[in-house]
């Protein structure tokens, strides 16, 4: 088979074109001096007075731009609500993917609440080591990604709890907010001694909004994963 | 020779070539490929060589990372720059959203229109 | 009070919806009267900013000044309007649900003052607006939720590179540091930055070159919530769009180079809208059009065109609100939008609201869109650019060609169905006209404010 038959020419076109497009891109965007004195550095230099956590990329994403973080949480809801509308719960949905195996099912059970707490040990410590609320989020919604694998069908889900565990840890980041603009202080400020750097109940409120961005992010991620695992095969609807 | 290899600017130009080449495929797979999964994977791959490209800038060589830990015990200069780590944190978690959303949108497309190639979406247009 | 509370509120009514299920309805209008409770507070404490979490110019930045205390009460207007006229759907919980969120990133969008701040507003009014094209839940939908899926991902793409080479050679995240420094920096990076904004925003905006998909989506969508699209979404993009390009102070050229792609817009749209067929993609080609005039308008850097420019934004708002929604009555008696069906139907309300919303859209008085294209029209003539005020009433021309069509259409053809309006509906449209009525006989409050509001537009961001 020539080559003009599995590419096309439109196709050589096109990348050429890009490629140009994109060398001249590549040379702007080389030729420029990048700066060295920017909002990174002067952050780094309160970091220790205003937050006194260990991890500065922690402060910065649950305290001094803590309102990006209420949209990247909003986002996540707001898709996977999205997904949901998409994908109707019904009778007939049964789990694509499974293994019927004792070994792994007894193994699951050992596994499952080992994830769970490592987990939930990543996000308490978001604010002393490098993770954080998403990361630990994720590890717990692999923990009930395994158990739809090794259970299949039997596995039953609480949709009650979960659902109510997404709304009060998204509420939850949000109350945290009013509560310290109501107490005088700004939108998402800090209202709470800070204590002393390394200590794991140090920082004020930022292990409090990392531990409900947490468990929104595993609710969530949780949801997807059951809305993704237990819907039909697309090939024989 | 080494020494040449392992500065800042070097490196810089490496992360520049590379992630500018990632972008390239991108957006040639957005612009040639007719399949709806590939279009938005393509646009994915699109948006990973932007987060290269903008956490590889902000590498320096000889700077940790902003964690007090192993030592390093004050908030200074030689740490890299945090925002930039924060905004790509944001910005995956968002493009991971996004990414599941429109799959999901071509996933119930074809069930209903059994058809994933972008030059047959006819639905919408001008009435005859 | 916390500025804030405009986003967080709408926010925290969608995430708590599972203890409320079927009453969100109700809630979604009380959250929207507590907004409108909100910026009647602020009225009097104009203008003001607010540094969020940290005290201190480092941590974001919201703005409330004249101008986008006009948007802030436009758009939370729109949706107090779009909730009670939807009070009576029970079975739509969905909807609420994403649009309170669209609520807070429009509201966000024109509240920010931070790039990158904006940026996530923008993906949460974007994808808030991907899942309302999609909720008719048939192929036609899911194929124009797709392809609005694919632009807007080019669009936020090129929005980010944008905002990463601003903050790689400038530092700072802030609208007004960027804008200090923005001269500084290296001319090729300074096209570059111009040329994202230019295409993440021109996709949203719906301007000309990246305007091809948006009949489509249009066409994709349910009725009322093209509405909201054509009222709110690319209202928002454009006013953040303009806020960018005037702290920025950018050179004559590029903004003469705006101005003509706002003619051309405007000319290429209402053409498109004289062969189309279909009553609802005329009504997208005709925001198109109106984007475009404000586009050209908005660009002009005169204090007079452009607060001419808000006051016609105001008035577009009302009136495609009037129009879709009418139009959603008429699509659900007829269960089409093309013109046949819009010719069969019988119902002496909806046809004077019709009426009252294509004179307003054209300038003609005693409406209010008159007093809109006479400011602007009054504006360039003060600066001499006789040229685009011929060029804008040509074009105004063909606009009333298709309107009048419309109307005719509907008059001399036999009646199939007659359409009884329910009485909320009836009350609501009324109130619409009431305000363009009202708006075009006693303008005069609205456009000293607006002169305010365009003072502070394109004076850019300069504070902290």
């Amino acid at each position: 088979m020539s080559l003009k038959k599995t590419v096309g020419l439109k196709t050589i076109l096109t990348a050429l074109l890009i490629s140009f497009m994109s060398m001249l891109l590549l040379g702007v965007i080389m030729n420029a001096a990048y700066t060295h004195t920017s909002l990174g550095y002067d952050l780094l230099k309160i970091n220790t007075i205003s937050t006194q956590s260990a991890n500065a990329v922690t402060s910065v994403v649950t305290y001094f731009r803590g309102l990006d973080t209420l949209g990247e949480v909003t986002i996540l809801f707001l898709s996977i609500f999205g997904i949901g509308i998409g994908i109707e719960r019904s009778d007939r949905m049964k789990t694509i993917l499974g293994y019927d195996s004792t070994l792994l099912k007894i193994g699951t059970k050992v596994l499952f609440p080992l994830i769970v707490l490592f987990g939930l040990y990543i996000i308490a410590h978001g604010h002393l080591s490098p993770g954080g609320g998403f990361q630990g989020g994720v590890i717990i919604a692999s923990g009930f990604l395994l158990m739809f694998l090794a259970y299949g069908d039997s596995y039953d889900l609480d949709h009650k709890v979960l659902s109510l565990f997404e709304a009060l840890s998204g509420a939850g980041f949000i109350l945290v907010g009013i509560l310290a603009a109501l107490a005088g202080g700004a939108f998402l400020g800090n209202m709470l001694p800070l204590g002393v750097l390394g200590k794991l109940f140090s920082s004020g409120i930022l292990p409090i909004i990392y531990i409900f961005v947490g468990l929104k992010v595993a609710a969530e991620i949780t949801v997807l994963v059951e809305y993704f695992i237990r819907t039909q095969d697309a090939r024989d609807a | 020779m080494l020494e040449t290899l392992n500065q800042t600017t070097f490196l810089h130009t490496v992360v520049a070539i590379g992630s500018f080449t990632i972008f390239t495929i991108g957006l040639v797979g957005v612009l040639s490929k007719k399949n709806l999964f590939k279009i938005f994977l393509s646009l994915s791959i699109v948006e990973s060589s932007l987060f290269l490209f903008f956490i590889g800038s902000h590498f320096e060589v000889g700077k940790a990372a902003p964690i007090v830990a192993d030592g390093i015990k004050l908030f200074d200069g030689h740490m890299v720059d945090p925002v930039p780590q924060a905004m790509i944190l944001t910005t995956i978690v968002i493009g991971v959203a996004v990414l599941a959303l429109s799959l999901t949108f071509v996933v119930n497309y074809y069930r209903l229109s059994g058809n994933i190639d972008i030059d047959k979406m006819d639905e919408l247009g001008e009435v005859q | 009070m916390s500025l804030v509370y405009f986003i967080a509120i709408p926010i925290l009514a969608s995430f708590l919806t599972p203890f409320y299920k079927n009453y969100l309805r109700f809630v979604s209008v009380l959250v929207n009267i507590l907004l409108a409770g909100f910026a009647a507070f602020f009225y009097s404490r104009l203008p003001l900013n607010e540094f969020i979490s940290l005290d201190s110019p480092l941590s974001i930045i919201f703005i409330l000044d004249y101008v986008s205390f006009f948007f802030v009460s436009l758009f939370i207007g729109v949706m107090l309007f779009f909730s009670l006229y939807s009070i009576k759907e029970k079975n739509n919980t969905a909807v609420f649900v994403v649009t309170n969120i669209f609520t807070s990133g429009a509201l966000g969008l024109i509240l920010s003052a931070d790039i990158f701040n904006i940026y996530i507003f923008f993906e949460i009014a974007s994808i808030s607006a991907y899942i309302l094209t999609g909720l008719n839940r048939d192929k036609v939908a899911y194929s124009g939720a797709i392809k609005y899926m694919i632009v807007g991902a080019v669009a936020s793409i090129f929005l980010l590179l944008g905002i990463m080479l601003m903050y790689l050679n400038l530092g700072y995240l802030t609208l007004s540091s960027i804008g200090a420094g923005f001269h500084t920096m290296d001319k090729g990076i300074q096209y570059l930055v111009l040329l994202s904004l230019f295409i993440g925003f021109g996709i949203k905006t719906e301007i000309l070159p990246l305007n091809f998909w948006v009949a489509d989506i249009y066409q994709a969508t349910p009725t009322k919530i093209a509405a909201l699209f054509s009222a709110v979404l690319s209202k928002a993009y454009l006013f953040v769009f303009f806020h960018i390009l005037y702290t920025l102070k950018v050179d004559a050229p590029a903004l003469l180079f705006l101005t003509a792609i706002g003619l051309l817009s405007f000319a290429v749209a209402e053409l498109s809208a004289l062969r189309s067929k279909d009553v609802k993609r005329i009504f997208a080609y005709s925001t198109l059009g109106q984007l475009g005039v404000l586009f050209l308008a908005l660009s002009s850097a005169n204090v007079v065109v452009v607060s001419g420019a808000l006051f016609l934004i105001l008035v577009h708002s009302i009136s495609k609100l009037m129009l879709f929604f009418s139009l959603d009555l008429v699509e659900k008696k007829m269960h089409s939008t093309r013109v046949e069906a819009f010719a069969g139907f019988r119902s002496a309300f909806l046809f004077t609201i019709f009426a009252i919303g294509f004179l307003s859209l054209l300038g003609i008085p005693p409406f209010a869109g008159f007093i809109a294209k006479l400011t602007i029209l009054k504006g360039f003539a003060s600066m001499g650019a006789y040229g685009i005020v011929g060029a804008i009433l040509a074009i105004s021309l063909v606009e009333a060609t298709y309107f009048f069509r419309l109307l005719s259409a509907n008059q001399r053809s036999k009646k199939t169905a007659e359409i009884k309006v329910p009485l909320l509906q009836k009350i609501m449209l009324s109130l619409l006209a009431l305000a363009i009525l009202y708006l075009g006989l006693f303008p005069q409050g609205l456009l000293d404010f607006c002169t305010d509001a365009a003072q502070t537009l394109i004076q850019g961001v300069i504070h902290v």
